[in-house]
């Protein structure tokens, strides 16, 4: 016989639970109106009968009904009263503030928590405190008021993990594909001022950060702007330009004819882009939004995106620029040329650039070299995307979160300018652990689980439900994703699939290794780890149809949960060897990071687990510096352009101050077992003198890891 | 002969994704060589027609650009004699893959005429590597900076280019 705990898990009923619960109020009474111990067996057992009768397991709540009943059955009124007041105040403590201590410990900086939650946010630093300040309150709000216990308890347990509560407060959403071409073309209003079209392509790049800060600071995920939106200003200019030119030269009593003119014009072009291009740059990564961090923002590269001829040509200009650009680096502090960690690059794949052959070779081949150098631009395949998304390419939102193919009622397709709702995302590990290696109770508690978690995603879309265009007006009202009325409720656009609301998943290397013993690499295993997506996407679609809100499966990049998750299962499963023995549990369908698998095979392998989280993903290889082996770089291009749909490299390029090193930093082991950082050349160990980029989740770290992570890093297989 | 080991998909030992054989048997001895056990004749398992077949399938997929000869040293007299046949099939078989060989002797000093590696197939066997990387490994010379090579005095020379002209090109 079972019982459903608060956190929705099933747990063996134990009736000495009830006696001891009910001789506790029974304790607390006065002599006279005490029960008997015949009395509090006879209630024990009567609930017990009435359990079992049932058809269904009970609930916790369901179960104290019946022994406060059955306790005013037996007359004794007190103890009733005492059992009832015992119930409430546990639930009090359930609903207690708990956020005085997180708070002042965040400001006195000794919050290791918050310290290792995000390495994009620097948490001594005033303004990220406030927004760490919200997000505390947000949190313990969530927990409190907003969510139901059993989401509540389930999160906690590492059940299930309801991402970014410290926003849930606020009627935010997640991430979005930016329409930045409707707000350049039919302007816009930022902060209450007009702005109109742009004159020149610097003025629209300017705008377009202005942009990007602002829907930064009224979402907490990423976003993504499209270079496509931008090209067609560089004629724009490239005309103001001709007019100067020829102005400038009459009045200097110059006479030039038309090519001498084009070209003044085309080499003024050419400036004028790398202003632009510049501008974006160091103003995305110097900006700090409301959030406390730069924006998380990604900047597609997608030539067939545009028209061909002149604004396709404009773009690979754009392009170009933006990959020189990103090689040379971005100063820091003391004025080294490092890897910046935004805007995050995607640059895709297409028959006009994949071959030695096709015309923008040239640009795959600087896109390569970027890579070696400052591990993005990342690669979509227009190839593999036109298959899997009916004929239509498109950029993620912010790293890896991909929208469903939708069109609009006048059957266009539309991808800028929609939105996610949020995730919530299910440990696979612990459905496998509470199943004991028992194939049919796996399958049942996978259900459950799924049951659970679009319980915790109906909370998110609820949360959205009603929300008033007035929030955020740049979002909702001028244009960067809809153009509402004041005042309008944006519920037309969290249904019939125009935004996506994610169910993230985790850890199906582990729990397919408990169920089978194998890892999901090994073809007797993978079957068993396709069958476990494929429940994933019925429940989506399920739900999908009788809510018409777009459900989708998403390999979640985990970041700091992974340590709450492999923690929880320790705490729950104790350590069980391949399956909870480390401090990480794997993202996504990924490969474990310590399985030897060569990059070709990895990509071939995991591109069909891509294709079953059609809500994103992304594939990477572990990589050592490539930087003099660009011929390398492009076979795996290649072989992604044929393969996968979405894949990125892990390069190393690190810097020693000291010596100039340009390569791969190592982890070594102290003296004291520590884990710290050391330059291969010179040996200098100093952190302040050297600069390390790793990708650690979507997004690239330059700060340093803590120890769980960098032991992760250093566990790391090289792919090549 | 015999070989220590194959690489696949190797990124390290000449441009693009490679194979990587590791043949047995060196007399250059270098002082701080990163793998002196492969300088027995003996080291390793005996290099056979299935591990010939195994190499020649590994170059199949579009995405492996060749093979390396590494070592050991495959200009060893005696290893040439069983590389000779075998690069010559690849070249038959695989005609678009290229061949990089690694040596501690010197191409226009020891594989030439009166050369102490020169022997009748030399001047063939050089002709079907692309690149070859020569010289001893000095110590005092490495560094971790270079490229393909592990100490400044060694040299990556055009091969074809040296068989049809006796002239040393060197390409990085």
């Amino acid at each position: 016989m079972k019982i459903i705990k608060r956190s929705g898990t099933e747990e063996e009923f134990d009736l000495q639970k009830i006696e001891t619960a009910i001789t506790k109020a029974n304790n607390s009474v006065v002599e006279s109106e005490k029960m008997s111990e015949e009395q509090i067996q006879e209630i024990s057992e009567h609930v017990e009968e009435i359990i079992s009768s049932m058809n269904r397991s009970l609930s916790v709540e369901e179960i104290q009904d019946l022994v406060e009943n059955e306790i005013m059955q037996q007359q004794a009124f007190s103890v009733a009263r005492n059992y009832i007041t015992y119930r409430y105040e546990r639930a009090l403590v359930r609903k207690a503030n708990s956020t005085d201590q997180q708070i002042l410990s965040l400001l006195e900086c000794d919050n290791e928590e918050v310290k290792q939650e995000n390495s994009n946010k620097n948490p001594t630093v005033n303004s990220v405190q406030r927004d760490y300040m919200a997000g505390e309150v947000s949190k313990d709000i969530t927990r409190r008021f907003l969510l139901p216990p059993e989401i509540v308890e389930a999160h906690e347990q590492g059940i299930i993990h309801f991402h970014d509560s410290d926003y849930f407060a606020q009627h935010m959403h997640n991430c979005c594909l930016v329409n930045l071409d409707d707000m350049l073309q039919n302007g816009t209003v930022i902060s209450g001022t007009m702005i109109e079209k742009p004159h020149s392509f610097s003025t629209a790049c300017n705008i377009a950060t202005q942009i990007i800060a602002q829907i930064a600071s009224s979402q907490y995920g990423g976003q993504s702007i499209s270079l496509s939106h931008l090209a067609p200003f560089v004629d724009i200019s490239r005309h103001r330009f001709k007019k100067e030119v020829k102005k400038e030269f009459t009045l200097a009593g110059l006479e030039l004819n038309e090519e001498q003119i084009n070209s003044v014009v085309e080499s003024r072009v050419l400036e004028e882009i790398n202003r632009g291009v510049q501008m974006i740059q160091y103003q995305v990564i110097t900006l700090m939004t409301t959030n406390g961090q730069a924006p998380f923002v990604t900047v597609f590269m997608y030539l067939d995106e545009v028209p061909e001829g002149r604004t396709r040509d404009d773009l690979a200009l754009v392009i170009e620029e933006v990959l020189r650009q990103r090689i040379s680096g971005v100063k820091n502090e003391a004025g080294v040329l490092i890897t910046p960690a935004f805007p995050k690059l995607i640059y895709v794949l297409e028959e006009d650039n994949i071959t030695e052959d096709s015309k923008y070779w040239h640009l795959t081949k600087l896109a390569a070299e970027c890579t070696a150098k400052r591990m993005v631009p990342d690669y979509i395949s227009k190839k593999v995307m036109l298959e899997l998304k009916e004929g239509n390419c498109y950029p993620c939102m912010g790293c890896r979160s991909f929208l469903n193919v939708y069109k609009e009622p006048e059957g266009d397709y539309k991808f800028y300018g929609r939105f996610n709702q949020g995730v919530v995302t299910l440990n696979l590990v612990d459905v496998a652990c509470s199943s004991g290696k028992d194939m049919d109770k796996f399958w049942s508690i996978l259900d459950e689980r799924l049951e659970l978690c679009r319980k915790a995603l109906m909370c998110r879309h609820e949360r959205l439900l009603g929300t008033s265009s007035d929030v955020a007006p740049i979002l909702w009202q001028y244009g960067a994703l809809a153009r509402l009325d004041k005042g309008e409720p944006i519920d037309k656009l969290l249904f019939n699939g125009y935004s996506s609301i994610s169910l993230g998943y985790a850890g199906l290397c582990e729990c397919t290794y408990y169920m089978t013993g194998m890892t999901h690499t090994n073809p007797k295993a993978t079957p068993f780890a396709l069958e476990i997506m494929k429940r994933l996407n019925d429940a989506c679609d399920k739900w999908k149809k009788e809510t018409t809100i777009g459900f989708s499966v998403y390999g979640t990049p985990l970041e700091s949960t992974t340590y709450k998750f492999s923690k929880c299962l320790q705490n729950r499963f104790g350590i069980i060897p391949g399956v909870t023995d480390k401090n990480y549990i794997t993202n996504s369908y990924h490969v474990h990071v310590t399985e030897q698998i060569d990059a070709f095979e990895k990509l071939k392998f995991e591109a069909q687990f891509q294709n079953m989280s059609p809500g994103g993903a992304i594939s990477y290889v572990e990589v050592p510096n490539m930087s003099s082996n660009l011929e390398a770089v492009l076979a795996v291009m290649q072989y992604i352009y044929e393969n996968i749909m979405y894949a990125e490299l892990n390069t190393k390029s690190d810097y020693c101050q000291v010596c100039g090193y340009d390569g791969e930093i190592q982890i070594v082991t102290d003296e004291d077992g520590k884990l710290v950082w050391e330059c291969p050349n010179c040996k200098n160990r100093d952190q302040n003198k050297m600069n390390v980029a790793r990708r650690t989740c979507g997004y690239i770290g330059t700060q340093y890891w803590n120890q769980g992570r960098t032991q992760e890093i250093k566990e790391r297989v090289l792919h090549l | 002969m015999n070989y220590s080991a194959i690489k696949y998909c190797d990124i390290a030992n000449g441009t693009g994704v490679r194979t990587v054989l590791f043949v047995s048997g060196c007399r250059n001895h270098c002082k701080g060589c990163f793998q002196p056990e492969t300088w027995d004749f003996n080291h390793g398992k005996p290099f056979t027609k299935e591990v010939e077949e195994e190499i020649i399938k590994s170059l199949q997929p579009t995405y492996i650009q060749g093979l390396t000869l590494l070592g050991g040293d495959p200009m060893e007299p005696e290893n040439q004699k069983v590389l000779l046949p075998f690069v010559k099939k690849i070249k038959e078989t695989c005609p678009d893959k290229d061949i990089w060989a690694y040596t501690g002797y010197l191409a226009d000093k020891d594989l030439v005429l009166d050369g102490k590696c020169y022997t009748k197939d030399t001047t063939e066997f050089l002709s079907y590597i692309d690149v070859l990387v020569d010289g001893p490994y000095k110590e005092e010379e490495y560094s971790i900076m270079l490229k393909f090579k592990g100490s400044a005095n060694q040299r990556v020379l055009d091969c074809k280019h040296f068989v049809q002209t006796g002239e040393i090109i060197e390409i990085m």
